[in-house]
């Protein structure tokens, strides 16, 4: 099921020693993530999310991260080039604007080996400002391909394949039972949205991914925001809660949708084979309706619950999971 | 008399304003039916003989947020055909596609107050189907407020007009469904329920919590242990955390902790007492600063324990935090022990609260020798925050803790030196004022001269007067602004500076400043 990782610079330290001394080493030899945060007045949603997560890899493999995170302001800070991995969450900074001293000590950090992974690095148009909610987009979001643009001119980011080395690395496929620290004959969710999920959603536990290539690595990722599954409160609940999208059908939906009343707007949205959805959408609602580019109406349906919320964290966990050890290992 | 009823007010469904808007919406694309043609036609297929047909038309009401749609979902037990159909819908696709659609209007923030409606989706509590009753537990925020929402009719009392609330109660019925709902066999139900049952405004029993706390569902326990501290105290539900205190699950023998410690219930020492030696170090901790809390004095081996915790977690979550703070319980000893280690913590906002508290100890903060070395600190918040503190004490800085401050390596502090120049005592201040107006630093040389500006010793005009020739714009204009403050000899000066040197770029500035105060360089 899983497969474990023998990082030796990263190997815990000898048994034996005192918890005081075991807790220095720890956070002497530890991975630090750095965290780029342009205003530290900016509300944050996630703020537990990444700690959270890192705690969670160094519970699940030999990887040994520092669960705090190193916070930045700017990119051209010298902090970034002493560490390898730099999380930056696009919906918690004020603008993605970055001057032109920053674009230069970004490009030199990518080609010294730094990771960099945008999460939030792609937002369907339809979404707005509303910044709690994750979608399947193939394309970065504008200011990041802008941002991209002034980096390595040459290098677009590109969509990753499903079936990409990333989404196996550690975890593979979707939650199990145990992930989600349930009974083995308990109903995980709802049997239209497992369909979903299995089928569309998440096929094999994957996802929307752009990454950047660079001699022949991935140095920069970006994703639909995940942050909002990772995080879990000190007794190890998870937060915030997270609902579904789920699209659905019945017999005649298709042909009632074409006709239903309908005043709002519509948006294109990028599908994996390239394609565009036409999302309908109105005003302070959630979106209605999406028709496809093979003619096909599905309406979206929207679940929310503790099993939902829970697979839910259950599946950005692992892939948060292997995006940091794929940095890593890769 | 006996009063009359004239009129029951908002006993039908309200809608909000936008909803009464959308009614109205007519479509944008003309191929499209109006709202109310899809709804009665959705309507319609509701009752349609064929499952898919119903199940499209369930799920596409819930886009349509208005009393008649939630009213079709609702359904009714028998139609005209004799078969029920909406809510009770034999099929349990469709009825779950019912309840889906329900939430969506409750999700939307829909505001609905009828009564009988709501009733009918929560009675669905008991309906066989596991999906539909989840959907309708995780529901029971949206229908609870819309159930209790305060109501009033109008009554006649000898021919008065009164305005009475009509308060309202589950149905007995209806009382019996949700309690059953604890015991639902499915654990989602019964976690949904112990978060949101009190909306029903409906008893927790102590045995029913009790056995809850057992559960064989972790979701179910950690649900039931957040609803302890909402009902009194009581023996069974204290006897079985005391049980709790061995499980082998952290989370929840840290929740244990926590209600432990801050429940009144006279076993809470018992049970803290049991977690003192609990193999996690959080939870220990925990435990024993709420007992030190409590009065109770702790052996050293037990703070050496909290010590070495503290020192090694890196974490600075709000619970860490809260567990620095709770060191001041313990007696002073050993707490300033404990803060003066913290001072060397990797994370700086732990060291800046051992700092803080550190030095509230045997008057620290009037001795520069314990907090002086704060300001080596790497962290320059942390020696910011002890430089805010101390300065009200800079009056009695001597030569000793100057030096110390004029020889610190981090510009903040000597920055703060310069600004104690003109709060230190005149001796002092002549000794050390050389050094900072020469200061590698332009803050901190500005800093100085600002301090001369306002002490005016001296040599002050000569300082001022020099400083305006300074290659650093930002040390000119402080010259400026303090020469500008004295009209005898200050005001001459730059007049006589103007004059001297007409192309230096700050006599631009001086003239402005001076002509609008109505001074003219002849």
């Amino acid at each position: 099921m899983r497969s474990v990782l023998f990082l030796s610079a990263l190997l815990p330290i000898a048994l034996g020693l005192s918890l005081h001394a075991q807790e220095k080493s720890r956070s002497q030899d530890a991975v630090r993530v750095v965290q780029l945060l342009k205003d530290d007045s900016v509300y944050r949603r996630y703020p537990d999310a990444l700690p959270s997560l890192l705690k969670h890899v160094n519970d699940k493999s030999t990887a040994h991260f520092d669960p705090d995170p190193l916070f930045i302001s700017r990119l051209d800070d010298k902090a970034l080039y002493e560490h390898a991995i730099l999380y930056l969450n696009c919906d918690d900074q004020p603008t993605l604007e970055f001057d032109e001293a920053e674009v230069k000590a970004l490009r030199i950090f990518l080609e010294r080996g730094g990771f960099l992974y945008l999460d939030a690095g792609i937002k369907a148009s339809f979404l707005g400002t509303d910044l709690g909610h994750s979608y399947a987009a193939w394309e970065p979001r504008p200011e990041i391909a802008a941002l991209f643009k002034q980096v390595f001119p040459s290098k677009p980011l590109v969509p990753l394949p499903r079936d990409h080395d990333l989404f196996r690395c550690f975890y593979k496929g979707l939650p199990d039972s145990g992930d989600l620290q349930i009974a083995s004959e308990q109903k995980k969710l709802p049997a239209t949205v497992l369909r979903f999920v299995e089928e569309e959603k998440w096929p094999q536990g994957t996802y929307s991914f752009v990454g950047l290539q660079l001699k022949g690595r991935i140095a920069v990722l970006a994703s639909p925001i995940c942050a909002m599954g990772w995080g879990k409160d000190e007794f190890g609940n998870w937060l915030p809660p997270i609902s579904f999208r789920i699209r659905e059908t019945a017999e005649g939906l298709d042909r009632n949708l074409q006709e239903a009343a309908f005043e709002g707007s519509t948006y294109e949205v990028t599908r994996e084979d390239g394609l565009k959805d036409i999302v309908y959408t109105q005003l302070g609602r959630r979106p209605v309706w999406v028709k496809e580019p093979n003619g096909r109406w599905r309406i979206f349906k929207y679940y929310t619950g503790e099993e939902i919320s829970n697979y839910a964290h259950s599946f950005y966990t692992r892939l948060g999971t292997n995006v940091l050890l794929y940095a890593l290992i890769q | 008399m006996r009063p009359t009823v004239l009129f029951p007010c908002l006993a039908s469904l309200v809608l909000s304003g936008n909803l009464l808007a959308q009614q109205q919406v007519e479509p944008v694309a003309p191929e499209r039916a109006s709202q109310t043609e899809t709804i009665e036609r959705a309507g319609r297929d509701l009752r349609d003989t064929k499952e898919e047909v119903r199940l499209g038309a369930a799920k596409l009401l819930g886009k349509y947020k208005t009393l008649r749609s939630m009213t079709l979902l609702a359904g009714s037990p028998t139609g005209a055909s004799g078969t029920a159909w909406g809510l009770n819908d034999p099929s349990v696709r469709v009825r779950r596609a019912v309840v889906v659609s329900f939430s969506e209007f409750l999700m939307s923030g829909i505001y609905a107050n009828n009564r009988s409606l709501l009733e009918r989706f929560l009675e669905k509590l008991a309906d066989p189907d596991i999906e539909v009753r989840r959907q309708v537990s995780e529901m029971l925020p949206g229908l609870g407020s819309g159930l209790f929402r305060s109501n009033y009719q109008v009554v006649e009392i000898n021919g008065q007009r009164v305005f009475r609330s009509t308060p309202y109660a589950l149905p007995p019925k209806l009382a019996t469904i949700v309690q059953r709902a604890f015991q639902d066999e499915d654990p989602i139900v019964r976690q949904t329920m112990l978060k949101y049952f009190y909306v029903l405004r409906i008893p927790l029993p102590p045995l029913t919590l009790e056995r809850l706390l057992g559960d064989e569902d972790r979701g179910v326990r950690m649900a039931a242990l957040d609803r302890v501290t909402m009902l009194p105290p009581h023996d069974a539900v204290f006897r079985k955390l005391r049980e709790m205190t061995k499980h082998e699950d952290v989370g929840v023998r840290q929740k244990v902790a926590s209600i432990a410690r801050s429940s009144s219930h006279r076993t809470s020492r018992d049970i803290l007492r049991s977690l003192r030696d609990d193999e996690d170090p959080y939870v220990m901790t925990l435990a024993v600063t709420s007992l030190a809390r409590l009065g109770e004095p702790q052996p050293d081996a037990m703070v050496e324990k909290v010590r070495e915790f503290l020192m090694g977690t890196s974490s600075t979550s709000n619970q860490v935090v809260s567990l620095v703070y709770a060191v001041s319980a313990f007696g002073s000893h050993q707490s300033q022990i404990i803060f003066r280690a913290l001072t060397e913590h990797d994370a700086p906002k732990i060291r800046r609260i051992a700092w803080q508290r550190f030095l509230g100890y045997d008057n620290g903060w009037s001795n520069p020798k314990l907090w002086l070395p704060a300001l080596q600190d790497r962290d320059r918040k942390t020696r910011e925050t002890i430089t805010s503190i101390v300065v009200s004490r800079a009056r009695t800085f001597d030569s000793k803790t100057m030096t110390a401050l004029v020889g610190n390596s981090y510009v903040d502090v000597r920055r703060f030196a310069a600004d104690c120049l003109a709060l230190v005592t005149p001796k002092v201040a002549d000794e050390f004022r050389f050094d900072l107006l020469i200061d590698e630093k332009t803050e901190v040389r500005a800093a100085a001269l600002r301090s001369v500006g306002i002490r005016r010793p001296s040599n002050w005009l000569l300082i001022l007067e020099r400083s305006l020739l300074d290659e650093e714009s930002m040390i000119q204009r402080v010259a400026l602004e303090y020469l500008l403050n004295d009209r005898a000899q200050g005001i001459p000066a730059l007049i006589k500076f103007s004059r001297k040197h007409p192309r230096n770029p700050i006599t631009a500035r001086i003239r402005v400043e001076l002509a609008s105060r109505n001074v003219l360089i002849p």
